[in-house]
């Protein structure tokens, strides 16, 4: 990580997050830049969630160091708690089960007023808090039930912008939403994010989504980075073979790539109770070698601002090995 | 694999669901053609009809549910008249499906080997079944091997819940294929599958119908799966085909403004920057549907005509489109404006 830090929101190095036997999360450095939309991608049981929610002191007890603009996360009393939780929201995943069914919409998105005990003059009417998710005034009086699943998406967005956050942290933003629904909330999250300068973390096993969103990206395998670059970087020169693997599994909708999709993942990702010695992926990899299955690989720099953790990436660069067909 | 005799033919197909005193018709106009060894993609947004129409075909509709107009034809045979008994000797033979959970399609407490050995029995005389559990076990290993179980020998005698996700899809498609049946219905079989998994199983399926000339019938809301794994696509809305072609043209050059739309809605890299197409409105529900076409109110190029008589679905260079734009008995008068956006 070259870059400047005076620009850097979020710092983790070498975070852990071990659920008894399994190690969700296990040793993560990563920077979140002020401004930025950092897509967090990968499969179920890669620790994407929990890396989230280590961010938000979510998690319970985290090991390595969480740093949000310089303070300590993991070290912050349940008042300085409280302060941090009003400048970073999280969007949830499934709103439905967000969202108390029992409670109006005009309750739902003044309730972290009343939590939070913020003065009237700092609070945002639901009107305006309605308007700015492109809900019209009549869904007020609506009850979770009566939304369908993208107005309801929207009622977790403004929610989470009642509070003013200068961070959001979206975890699957679109999943279960129909395509059309799916369009609005990402044109809507986009829009938001230049209106109000935010800086986002998006949670998605979705390549599509990222690559139309995302800044940079971050790709996660079995607990621990494998690639964290710009988009344009990872996607089109990924330095990573799980990288290659996920953009040749991705399914465009573009009948022409058929001929050019390549099946580079052979298997499934091994259960993180016992994760694979040396490099997590190897048991999938074609390019694994002795030292894949010993060695555990370091995040290398291979291009500004791109790092991938693989032994063996100049050589596949050199060789185009991981060039997508395209 | 085109051009060959329809295996299913289904045509002018209706199903009403019964909903107290109301009436809601799920699917109507529904007209499709399976050609053997063929995939077809249907697709659509939730409750467009997708489901039904699969329920329809296998005759699984929900008690409350009825076929209300239109035929089912399988290699020529009605499927609507038959029998339970028949229908038995049709499904899973002939027509077999699997579903986007396969945990709800194997029963967790028998092995897997046992259900796909009485899988096969199910379809025999009670004679000829007789001294074949050997050979009954020995076609579901090779089963199992073929759609990709490791270590198939050992594993048939594992109960559903050891295996993963992506295995028990594999397991449920081994059944499925046990009888090897003409057709193969797959109702969003990946959805609830990883990427790199799902491109498995698409892989799967594809190499299925290569190798062993399975039809199947593709539902999906995923409208990249359907690009990369099918011949023709039917693309649904409110219950109707809208449009139908080889998947190549539908997305390069789709008719449709409803699919034109659709695939403007789908993030990707190069779509940034841009803003996503979205449809204003909500698909309309079953109990209001508007008159004439069903998508004009959401329609950037509606005019008066649309509201009037329902569009036909009118063939256009070897493709049909449910759309008054290209009917030209419809009155429609295309603008240029529209002439330029659908050329």
């Amino acid at each position: 990580m070259n870059e400047a830090s005076g620009g850097v929101l979020v710092r983790l190095r070498d975070v852990r997050k071990h659920f008894g036997p399994v190690r969700a999360v296990d040793g993560v450095d990563l920077d979140i830049r002020r401004g930025e939309t950092l897509g967090l991608v990968g499969e179920s049981g890669s620790g994407k969630t929990t890396l989230a929610r280590a961010i938000l002191r979510m998690a319970g007890h985290t090991e390595g160091e969480i740093l949000y603009d310089g303070e300590d996360v993991t070290r912050l009393g349940s008042g300085d708690l409280r302060r941090l939780r009003r400048r970073v929201q999280m969007v949830f995943q499934d709103p439905h089960s967000s969202l108390s069914p029992r409670l109006r919409v005009s309750y739902l998105l003044t309730e972290p007023y009343v939590i939070n005990k913020v003065a009237p003059d700092e609070r945002y009417s639901v009107a305006e808090l309605l308007d700015m998710v492109e809900l019209s005034a009549e869904q007020a009086t609506k009850y979770p039930h009566e939304l369908s699943g993208g107005q309801a998406r929207r009622v977790g967005i403004a929610r989470a912008l009642a509070l003013r956050p200068e961070f959001l942290v979206a975890d699957e933003p679109t999943s279960g939403l129909d395509v059309s629904a799916a369009a609005a909330v990402l044109n809507l999250m986009k829009e938001l994010g230049e209106q109000l300068g935010l800086t986002y973390l998006i949670i998605t096993h979705n390549l599509s989504v990222v690559g139309y969103v995302a800044d940079r990206i971050a790709v996660m395998y079995l607990g621990t980075l494998a690639e964290v670059g710009p988009a344009e970087r990872v996607l089109d020169a990924p330095g990573h073979p799980y990288t290659a693997a996920l953009l040749s599994a991705l399914a465009e909708p573009d009948p022409r790539r058929r001929a050019e999709r390549r099946l580079l993942a052979a298997g499934e990702i091994p259960s993180p109770k016992d994760p694979p010695p040396g490099c997590r992926f190897h048991t999938r990899c074609p390019y694994a070698d002795e030292r894949s299955r010993r060695e555990p690989p370091r995040l290398e720099e291979v291009a500004p601002g791109q790092l991938v953790a693989c032994h063996h990436w100049r050589r596949l660069r050199d060789e185009g090995a991981l060039r997508l067909g395209r | 694999m085109s051009g060959g005799e329809p295996l299913l033919e289904v045509d002018g197909l209706e199903v009403t669901y019964q909903k107290g005193d109301l009436s809601h018709v799920a699917l109507q106009d529904m007209s499709l053609q399976v050609r053997a060894g063929e995939i077809l993609g249907i697709v659509g947004e939730s409750g467009c009809g997708k489901s039904t129409l699969s329920a329809a075909v296998m005759r699984l509709l929900a008690a409350n549910g009825a076929i209300t107009a239109g035929s089912i034809r399988l290699k020529g045979q009605e499927l609507r008249s038959l029998q339970p008994a028949q229908l038995r000797q049709i499904r899973g033979r002939e027509i077999a499906m699997i579903f986007q959970d396969p945990l709800t399609s194997l029963n967790p407490t028998f092995r897997i080997g046992t259900q796909l050995v009485d899988a096969q029995k199910a379809h025999m005389s009670r004679r000829s079944r007789r001294g074949l559990d050997r050979e009954l076990r020995r076609r579901a290993i090779d089963m199992l091997t073929q759609v990709g179980i490791p270590d198939a020998q050992e594993r048939v005698d594992h109960f559903p819940h050891e295996f993963s996700g992506g295995m028990r899809q594999r397991i449920m498609i081994a059944l499925a294929l046990l009888l090897e049946p003409a057709l193969l219905i797959a109702d969003e079989p990946t959805s609830a599958l990883d990427v790199t998994l799902q491109a498995q199983i698409l892989e799967l399926l594809s190499r299925l119908r290569t190798e062993r000339g399975t039809a199947i019938m593709f539902i999906s809301h995923d409208l990249g799966v359907v690009s990369q794994l099918c011949d023709r696509v039917v693309v649904m809305y409110a219950g109707q085909p809208v449009e139908e072609g080889d998947v190549a043209s539908v997305f390069e050059r789709p008719l449709h403004p409803y699919t034109q739309a659709l695939l403007g809605a789908i993030p990707s890299r190069k779509r940034r920057g841009a803003a996503l197409v979205t449809i204003p409105g909500r698909v309309p529900s079953l109990a209001d549907l508007p008159q004439g076409c069903r998508f004009a109110d959401r329609c950037q190029f509606v005019q008066d005509v649309n509201r009037g008589a329902a569009p036909r679905y009118v063939g256009v260079d070897g493709r049909r489109v449910r759309c008054n734009i290209y009917d030209p008995e419809s009155g429609y008068r295309p603008a240029a404006a529209v002439q330029e956006s659908i050329s």
